[in-house]
Order: C-alpha cells, then structure tokens, then sequence
C-alpha cells in the first residue's frame, strides 16, 4: 500500500513536472518577439537592391537572435511625392517604422524620429567616413544611419565625347575657367541652330530645391555661402559678390555661352544619352550606370574649383531613421537590429558590395569591389578635402526653393544674378525669421 | 384617417433618412469635416515641429503677396480657357457626327476610339505624351522634321508652348467623356422637333442652331462646368511631365498648393489655396446655374 502510495505520488510529481516543462516551453515560444516593421523609401529607383536587402538582413538577424522574429517589410513609394506620403502619415501619427529621409526636417519639422541609442550612436561615429558623419543627425544628436558615402557631387565626364573633341580624357579640368572652355569645344549645333550635344549638362526642371542643390558647386567654389543660420541671415551671404559672381557664370553657361541647354534634359540623362560632355552628380549614379547605360565610357574626377575648392557637402543627407510614434518593443528590436548591424562588418559590405554603392563606412572600404569604382579615387581626393557648407536645418526646403527659384531666372534670362539673389535673400530672410 | 395618412408619412420621412444616412455621414466626414478643417487651417500659421497658431488672416496675405500664386493662378486659368473651349467644341462636332451616323454599329465602334483615352490614367498619359513631345528623340518632332526643322517646337520645354502643350494632353484625355454626355443628349431629342421644324421650312445650320443647340444647352452646361472644374483642379499631368517648369511657365495651382502643403511642409499655405480655389470654383458653378435658369426661360 505505501509503494503504490509512493508510485501514485511519483507518477502525479512526473505529470506535473512534464506539464510544466511543456507549459515553460510553449510560453517561450510564444515570449518570442514578433516584429514586423515597414520600411517606407524612394530610393527603390536608384538602386535595385540597396533597399530590398533589408528584408534580407532581418531574416539574417533572426539567425542570429533566435529569441526574436524580426521582420522588415519594404514599401517602395515612387519619387516623385514621398513627401507627401511621409508628411500625412506622420501628421496622422501612422509613419513607418523606418524610413529613407533626411532626419535634419524630419526632426525638425516633424520630430518624427526616435533618437539612436547612444551605444550605436558611437559605434557609428567610429565607423563612419568624414563626409558621411553630419548625415542622420539634427540639432547634435545622431538619429539615422547614412545611406552612402560618396554622398556629394563629383565632375563626371564622357570619354568618348572629350576625345572627339580632341580633349585628353585623363586630364578633366580642375577649374571652372577650363570647364567652360572644354564645355565649347564639345558643344554641337545643328544647321538650324538648335543645340545637339552639349558640353555641360545643367538640372533645368523639376523641383526648384532640387535646382538648387545642383547649382551648389558653383557657389561653393566661389566662397559663397547662402545664409548663416546662426543669424538667421541671407542677406549678405546669398548676394554677396562672390555669390553673384558664381550664379552668373552658371546662367552664362546657358545664356552667353550657349554650351548647356534647356531642352535636352536632365544631367543624367544627358551623360546616359552621349548627348553631354560633363555633368555633377553623386556617387549613386555609378550604379544607376551601371544598370541604364553600361555602353557608355565615362569617368569620375573631383569638382573642378574657382577661387577655392568646391568640397563635399550636400543638401540631401539622405539617411535610415526609426518612427518615434512606435511601441517600446518595436523600437527596442529596430534598434537591436541595428546594433547587430553596425556591430556585423560582414553584413554591411554585402550589403554595399551587393548593391553597388559606395558605402559610408571605413571599416569595409578594404574591398575590392570599392577601389575598383571610377568614382573611388575622386571619394578619397573629396572626402579628404574641404567641407562644403551644408544647410541641414528645419525649413531646408523652403530655403533651397528659394535659392532655385532665382538659379531658375537666371538661367532662363529673366533676370540678372545680383537682382534674383536680392530678391532670394529678402525672401530667406522672412523665412529664417520664424525660427 | 388623416391621422393614420400623418403617421405614414412621419414614419416613410423616417425610414428615408435611415436610406440617405450613408451618404450623409460620408460626405460629413469625407468632405465637410475636411472642408471645415481646411478653412480653420487657413487662418492659422505653422510653426515648427507640427506645431499651429492662430494667426487671422496673416497666411492669406503671405500668400496673396506671392508673385508664384498669382502666376500659378493665371497659369491655370489659361490652360482651363483653352482646354475648355477646345474640349466643348470639338466634342459637340464630334457628338453630333456621330450622332448623324446611321450605322449603329460604327457609330459605336467610332465612340469607343474617342472614348479610350479617358479610360486611361492621367500619370499614364502624361507619360506617353511627354515621349511623343521630346523635342530631341520624341514622335511629334520626327513627325515635322518633313519641313526641315529638327526641332520645329520645343513643347514641354518651352515656356511660351507649355500651356497649350499640356492643354492638348488635358483635350486628349477628356475629349471622349464630353462626347459621351453630349452624344447621350443628342439621343434624346425627340426627332418630331425637327420634323416640326422642317415643315417650317428650316433646314442644314438652323436646325441645329433652332433646335439642336437650345435643346443640348443643359448637357453642354454640364460638361463645360465638369471641364472648368477638371481645368482649374489640374495637377496630374503637369506634375507628371514638367512639375511646373520651365521656370514656373506651367506652375499652376494645385502644385503651389502640393508643394507648400507637402514639399515645404507648410499647410497652411496650402489651406488658404484650398480655399481660394473653391471659392472661385463655388462663384463659376452658382453664375453658370443662374445662366442655365435665365437660357432655358427664353428657350
């Protein structure tokens, strides 16, 4: 009697340890974090597989942390009208949990971003290369994690068309002065006038912010500055001789001298076409070339300069950011996603190296498959170079419109330099002064 | 009896509100609530981080100071006026054409040709228009060049040719929906009208002029509101193929609105142009309304 009183004893001490130990088991599975963000960005056009990787890299984190299943679910939103979409989103507190923007007006507009916890913030600022450092911050603190590194205009330039021209391809002009003169003698006209091949492409439409940002070189290389946001100033800075002098030698480059023209499309597309000889653009458009024209021989040099170098520097910071508006959890795995991503090397050169983009970290610059862009060498002559003034603040697009709407007016002959930069600047003015 | 005849009709007013109930409530909440709201928001400014303050009518004047809303604005009326005029026009030719086709069967067949371009997307349109109008490489430019000039026009890219470049995309678009309601209207005029007026002696141009026109003045009155209002809204196509270059020739005024609202992240601004443009819309409808009442009298 007392054995089977012990045997029953054992049996139901069995019963409940097993049922426990399942219990412990099935509450562990169900403990599992379950996350899915959605990653809103319109850079799917530029780059086939820079953003698409990120689904790829969450399935890779969950090897890694089998505690956790991490999804990144990725929206492309077309170009042209992002804004619009984050814009409402975030007004209606329902923005994504990532986003591809600039964090300077989305912070400052918006206050839509959750700061960058301040291990990864360091990490980061160790990792990054000097260009890329002022990208995914506002007002001093880090909140995004940089897209690019070569993330500033570079001369890039047709070899085929500068030969033809009885140009040396390896010697691109290192001032304005020879970028005009080389512009003339790559211009073509056609027997009724019309421009056929034009030696320097310049943005004409589109968005006049985006007209701006391309006029920037000029500037720069001419010690002008648009505004000082300190004083709230663009009077003085904006239509300051030097500042003048660049914006003019810009529109000259249309009106006087005829070697740029207003017809034939965008910079891009001029240099994809064989139509130009030289245009400005970021170091994405090597792997945007590499996919649209793989026919056309070209190279990459550093901007030319004028009274001083033009630098790096950019008006579109464009970097990673998190939603502020989620859940405690969903931001506590965003960001142990990124830990793991920062703190994993291997992971982010296959992510640039698989994408064809000039990544913004130095820890992976090691690769081959980077030193062997043409944009290389010129990255390592600019990066190393001056800083160009940037204008990462709150109202960007309202001032960088502005500043378009006078390149516009010059270009197009409405209006001389020292008049729209006048008018430019009184405009500027009025809007720095509500901030 | 009377009292049973009252009751019924309380209870039929009652059981008509519980039908018309759905679409009360979707317009209350998808377009007075944020008519309402679009007002209130007109008279306040944005600060920054999301942030808005009363302001009276200060945003009002920061707009109407701008040079770019009121070249916006004309912009706009100009593209309206030709696409408009151009629309009716060729529509009431066309409508009429086919209205005389006894052949039913190409009358519809025709209709349908004319139709197509309205079934497709205006983001899609401006696209293929914006490749035919390339003044390099595009089909128009080709089509030309039998004259000599590579470059006859310069369309898109021209800040005099812009306007009536996009207007021709607008005609394109909704030339087939005004045949349609035209086309509908022509059906329904009672052929004993001109019989009538044939035994008076009326024959060729007066007919239309005596009977058609007075008789298809209703639909012609709608589609010309439908196109004003469709001319004066404008933003796909333009956004699509010049985002309101060249330098601002095609800016009109939903993309000074878009761009405040949502580029320069400042809605308010985009408030007051919301306003401005049902304005004048609301003052187009009510002189067109009193129009149609004072026509159909002397009809």
């Amino acid at each position: 009697m007392k054995a089977l009183k012990f045997g029953l004893a054992f049996l139901l001490m069995l019963t409940v340890a097993v049922s426990l130990g399942f219990t412990g088991g099935a509450q562990e599975e169900a403990e599992k974090a379950q996350v899915e963000v959605e990653h809103w960005t319109h850079w799917c056009p530029n780059n086939e597989v820079y953003e698409p990787f990120w689904e790829t890299a969450a399935q890779k984190f969950n090897v890694e942390h089998p505690e956790a299943d991490f999804k990144i679910k990725l929206n492309c939103v077309p170009y042209e009208g992002y804004e619009a979409k984050y814009s409402s989103a975030f007004e209606a507190g329902m923005g994504p949990g990532l986003f591809n923007g600039m964090t300077h007006v989305w912070v400052g507009q918006y206050d839509a971003c959750d700061p960058m916890p301040a291990d990864i913030a360091a990490k980061l600022d160790k990792i990054l290369v000097g260009s890329a450092k002022p990208y995914g911050v506002a007002n001093g603190k880090r909140y995004g994690v940089p897209v690019e590194g070569g993330n500033f205009m570079m001369l890039y330039y047709s070899v085929d068309l500068f030969k033809e021209a009885g140009l040396s391809p390896d010697k691109p002009p290192t001032t304005y002065t020879e970028l005009l003169e080389y512009s003339k003698k790559m211009t073509k006209k056609d027997a009724a006038g019309n421009l056929v091949q034009i030696g320097f492409g310049v943005r004409y439409a589109g968005h006049p912010f985006g007209i701006a940002d391309k006029a920037a070189p000029f500037f720069n290389a001419w010690g002008a500055e648009w505004m000082n946001w300190d004083k709230k100033k663009a009077s003085g800075y904006i239509n300051s001789p030097d500042g003048v002098e660049a914006l003019q030698f810009y529109g000259d480059l249309v009106q006087k001298h005829q070697v740029s023209s207003l017809e034939l499309g965008k910079p891009s597309a001029v240099l994809s076409q064989g139509l130009g000889g030289m245009i400005f653009r970021e170091s994405w458009l090597v792997g945007w070339m590499a996919q649209n024209a793989p026919d056309i021989n070209y190279r990459v040099a550093p901007l030319p300069r004028q009274k001083m170098e033009s630098g790096f520097g950019n008006n579109f910071p464009w970097a990673i950011n998190v939603g502020k508006h989620l859940t405690e959890v969903e931001k506590k795995w965003i960001w142990e996603f990124f830990r793991w991503y920062v703190n994993t090397p291997e992971i982010r050169k296959e992510h640039y190296v698989k994408s064809n983009m000039f990544p913004p970290f130095n820890d992976i610059l090691d690769d081959p498959t980077f030193s062997a862009r043409p944009d290389y060498g010129t990255w390592k002559t600019m990066g190393g170079g001056r800083a160009a003034p940037t204008y990462y603040i709150p109202p960007a697009h309202e001032v960088l419109t502005k500043v378009g709407e006078a390149v516009l007016d010059v270009m197009f002959g409405k209006s001389g330099a020292q008049a729209a930069l006048d008018k430019a600047a009184k405009e500027i003015d009025a809007i720095l002064a509500k901030y | 009896m009377k009292q049973k005849g009252h009751y019924l009709a309380k209870r039929l007013a009652r059981t008509g509100v519980f039908f018309i109930l759905p679409v009360l409530l979707y317009f209350i909440f998808l377009y007075w609530y944020p008519l309402f709201q679009a007002f209130e928001m007109s008279f306040k400014e944005m600060l920054p981080k999301m942030r808005m303050r009363f302001a009276g009518l200060k945003t009002y004047t920061e707009v109407f100071s701008e040079p770019l809303f009121w070249s916006s604005f004309l912009n706009t009326v100009i593209f309206t006026l030709i696409s408009v005029t151009i629309t009716v026009i060729l529509a009431l030719v066309v409508s009429i054409s086919l209205n005389n086709l006894h052949r039913t069967g190409l009358r519809n067949v025709l209709t349908m040709f004319y139709i197509t371009p309205t079934l497709v997307s205006l983001a899609a349109a401006a696209l293929i228009w914006d490749w035919i109008y390339q003044p390099l490489y595009g089909l128009a430019n080709r089509a030309f060049s039998i004259f000599g000039n590579s470059r006859l026009f310069l369309y898109l890219t021209s800040e005099t040719q812009v306007i009536p470049s996009l207007a021709v995309i607008n005609i394109w678009v909704r030339l087939g929906f005004s045949v349609l309601i035209l086309l509908s209207g022509l059906q329904s005029i009672p052929e004993t009208y001109f019989d009538a007026a044939r035994v008076d002696g009326a024959k060729g141009l007066k007919l239309y002029w005596h009977i058609t026109l007075p008789l298809l003045l209703p639909q012609i009155v709608v589609v010309t509101l439908l196109e004003f209002i469709f001319g004066l809204k404008v933003f796909d196509i333009v956004y699509v193929t010049t985002q309101g270059g060249p330098n601002f020739a095609s800016h009109t005024l939903m993309l000074y609105l878009y761009n405040n609202a949502f580029r320069h992240y400042r809605p308010d601004k985009g408030a007051v142009t919301a306003v401005f443009t049902f304005v004048v819309l609301l003052a187009f409808s009510v002189f067109q309304r009193r129009l149609v009442a004072r026509r159909r009298y002397e009809i």
